[in-house]
């Protein structure tokens, strides 16, 4: 960044460093040079000579001033510089009053709201095992503990995380055989992977934490892969067939095995399960909710500065924001259908309808094309076949 | 839009980071500025003053008059030396600062995509400071400090300018104006650029609790040596508060009820707070709420409201917390298609199609293979429970 390099160049660090140093230089000087005068002084009880020794004073204790105040100046020459291109900077020209004036639908405004931001904040701390920190901020905040049974779950989640982090697999097991039918009823297959990575740990070892036991791994697979054996049997009959490599697993195809973000990954998917569990989000809904606000804050001035300028557009007309918001893939959490014919999006009144040849269209599109008749025949604007409105069937997305 | 376009509109939200320590470097400079300017100044002439009257002085007492001007001058370069030590070590601070925040914005410069974990980590970041800001603004100054310490972000946040306001807030609290004009005073230049009447305001509620309290001698006093200074600008409230003097606090005229009012101390803290937030480049509200109700808005549709359409990992589809305090914002206003598959969560598209089972409900093709290779080709829809065979799905063209 162009400002960094500015204030790298303008040296300010060795500047202000300077500025102390000649200050303090300076005054230990003339503080050296008043204890000469003192010495003189006590040695002789001539008042000639006391006099003779205060005498050059007048000029030693303005004589470092100018030096000191010459380090000062270099200082703010180079302050003065640094900060004239921090107001020059064209990305801060819209900066901290934008904001302020920028769309304020002050929806949290009210008491009740405002408690509940607070409650979604002490989640966000739990959730990030934070416990401490959220305990502290219900206190200060006067807010009664009533968050105390999310923050025991997540204890038990990081205690879990701890161990796998440590290459310990036992807590993670325990937790997936007493949530076992949860688990099976969500599809999830969240218990063979933990079982999966349990026996790759047994036959090929962690380095620097344990070694490989061949015997062991194959008794562990008698006993605890048989449940998974309709569901995983490609995959248990790979991680069978890489036992005959233990050894030299480096040069065989099952080298991916070994791979050591296979840990990593698992953490990952533990915490998504466990939070599915718990329905939650795997993501901090605050985290989701405050970085997609900051992404798209600089559309939205850019959107307020032109609407005040054209006056007359209402930020809040039909309920819907004025602008798109460009949000990331992983952010998207609902389907939006836009009619490719009318452009207008699909709502329960006039939900999407899937033609005989696959393509889909609006409810009333549909009837447009059939000329106001459910029941005529037409072609499909996007493809060669022929089909009736009544043949369409509506879909869910 | 680019992910390095981006990031430079993020950068740009972040005027008050970077100036911030810039301004308390200033306020910082200036105090040190004035130590070795006018202070020893004043040392140096009052010596020299000194050292004319010893040079006059009877001989009988030039030794003793040496040694203690001598003393004198060494105690008080010593205090000197010692003032001047403090203020460079908050302009150090300051200057350490402002090379961390550049660092910590080129850090965003530099991060390769929105996608990569570096992005993830400054973001992660981001929202700590925002958190840690609006805990600061909250007066939550225990979990602040702990918090950024916890995050190792003591440098990005700006726990000593909200301790200061919070001091002089709570002084206004109770009653007290001192230590608000001690700030404006420091903050003189500040101020007048943005023509603010804190300080005048401040003058005028010390002179309105003189006259409360029936001291009307001091009240007059008080009058002719803060207020009537201020007659070039505020002739108009200068002569009401003279003829404040008239009135007793139990007054029902309406304009001078008004200057009895207690409520008045609440509009001061109001008043202080905007002024010390605008002098500092800060915004008035928190950018937690900021980004919290442009990000809620963003994220909110219809269907977050609809049981049978809701997603657990959206955020406003929890009716609990963050449906409640969308409720009064706009929806996110979108124009194109985008699919997300119900099962998986994944986005649609060409390289994961949407399929339609024969009952209308769409999921992605990823989603039902999977759900076919686990049960012999067999597909329950999860909404309606309907059992197909896999060889029924078939493409939907919604893309």
């Amino acid at each position: 960044m162009e400002l960094l390099n500015e204030f790298d160049k303008s040296q300010l660090p060795a500047k202000q460093t300077r500025s102390l140093n000649t200050s303090i230089a300076e005054i230990d000087a003339i503080m050296a040079q008043l204890a000469q005068a003192r010495d003189a002084v006590t040695m002789s009880d001539k008042p000639a000579d006391a006099r003779a020794a205060v005498k050059p004073l007048a000029a030693i204790l303005r004589r470092g001033q100018s030096a000191a105040l010459d380090s000062h100046k270099d200082l703010h020459v180079g302050v003065s510089k640094f900060g004239k291109s921090v107001d020059k900077d064209k990305r801060f020209k819209s900066g901290a009053n934008a904001l302020d004036e920028c769309w304020d639908p002050r929806a949290l405004q009210s008491d009740d709201k405002l408690v509940v931001l607070k409650h979604a904040v002490i989640a966000h701390l739990i959730r990030e095992g934070r416990f401490e920190l959220a305990h502290l901020f219900a206190r200060e905040s006067q807010l009664d503990q009533s968050d105390t049974a999310l923050s025991t779950q997540f204890q038990d989640m990081f205690t879990i995380q701890a161990a796998i982090k440590s290459f310990n697999l036992d807590p993670a097991i325990a937790w997936v055989r007493t949530n076992a039918a949860a688990l099976t009823a969500s599809a999830s297959s969240l218990e063979f992977a933990v079982i999966r990575l349990q026996f790759l740990k047994l036959l090929f070892g962690v380095e620097g934490v344990c070694q490989g036991d061949r015997a062991a791994a194959i008794k562990f697979a008698q006993v605890h892969f048989e449940p998974f054996k309709e569901r995983h049997m490609k995959e248990i009959s790979r991680l069978m067939c890489s036992s005959v490599f233990s050894t030299k697993i480096k040069d065989s195809p099952y080298k991916d095995l070994t791979s050591i973000t296979a840990w990593s990954d698992l953490s990952h998917a533990f915490t998504r399960e466990f939070c599915l569990l718990l329905h939650l989000p795997a993501e901090s809904p605050l985290h989701t909710c405050v970085s997609v606000g900051v992404n798209a804050l600089p559309t939205i001035i850019k959107m307020s500065s032109i609407m005040k300028e054209q006056s007359g557009l209402e930020w809040s007309s039909q309920g819907e924001l004025p602008v798109e918001i460009p949000l990331l893939d992983r952010q998207r959490f609902h389907s939006v259908f836009a009619c490719p014919v009318s452009k207008e999006l699909g709502t329960k009144e006039n939900p999407p309808m899937m033609m005989v040849c696959g393509h889909v269209v609006c409810k009333e599109s549909l009837l447009r094309l059939g000329k106001g008749s459910m029941s005529s025949k037409f072609k499909c604007p996007y493809c060669p076949s022929e089909g009736k409105g009544e043949q369409a069937i509506m879909v869910h997305f | 839009m680019s992910d390095s376009k981006k990031f430079e509109g993020l950068v740009g939200l972040e005027q008050a980071l970077v100036k911030v320590p810039l301004e308390q470097f200033k306020r910082a400079f200036k105090v040190s500025q004035k130590h070795v300017e006018k202070e020893w100044a004043v040392l140096a002439s009052s010596a020299a003053d000194h050292l004319a009257k010893i040079e006059k002085a009877d001989a009988s007492t030039v030794r003793d008059d040496a040694l203690k001007l001598i003393d004198g001058l060494s105690a008080r370069f010593g205090a000197l030396k010692k003032k001047l030590q403090e203020s460079k070590e908050e302009e150090a601070l300051y200057i350490k600062r402002s090379r961390i925040r550049l660092q910590h914005l080129d850090d965003l410069l530099n991060v390769p995509s929105q996608d990569s974990p570096a992005f993830t980590r400054w973001s992660k970041t981001q929202l700590d400071r925002v958190l840690v800001d609006y805990m600061l603004r909250e007066g939550c100054f225990e979990t602040a400090k702990g918090m950024a310490a916890e995050a190792g972000i003591q440098d990005l946040v700006d726990i000593e300018l909200f301790s200061q306001s919070k001091m002089i807030e709570d002084a206004l609290k109770r009653r007290s104006c001192a230590e608000c004009l001690q700030w404006c005073k420091e903050n003189s230049s500040g101020l007048k650029k943005i023509k603010s009447n804190l300080e005048f305001n401040l003058r005028l509620q010390e002179y309105v609790e003189l006259v409360r309290s029936q001291n009307l001698t001091a009240a007059i006093t008080y009058l002719k040596k803060h207020l009537t200074p201020c007659a070039d600008v505020h002739l108009k409230e200068v002569q009401v508060a003279a003829a404040l003097l008239a009135f007793e606090p139990s007054t029902l005229c309406v304009r001078y009820k008004s200057l009895f009012d207690p409520s008045r101390w609440d509009q001061l803290v109001t008043q202080f707070r905007a002024n010390n937030c605008t002098i500092n480049n800060l915004t008035t509200q928190p950018m937690l709420i900021t980004s919290l109700q442009a990000g809620m808005a963003a994220l909110k549709t219809p269907m977050c409201y609809q049981p049978d359409a809701q997603n657990v990992h959206c955020p406003i589809c929890d009716g609990k917390v963050y449906g409640i305090l969308a409720e009064k914002l706009p929806n996110a206003h979108h124009v194109n298609s985008c699919l997300v598959c119900r099962i998986t969560g994944d986005i649609m598209n060409e390289d994961n199609l949407p399929m339609a089972l024969p009952n209308g409900y769409v999921y992605s093709q990823k989603a039902l293979e999977d759900m076919a290779a686990r049960n012999d080709g067999i597909l329950t829809c999860p909404r309606t429970g309907t059992q197909f065979h896999v060889s029924q799905m078939r493409k939907a063209f919604a893309i």
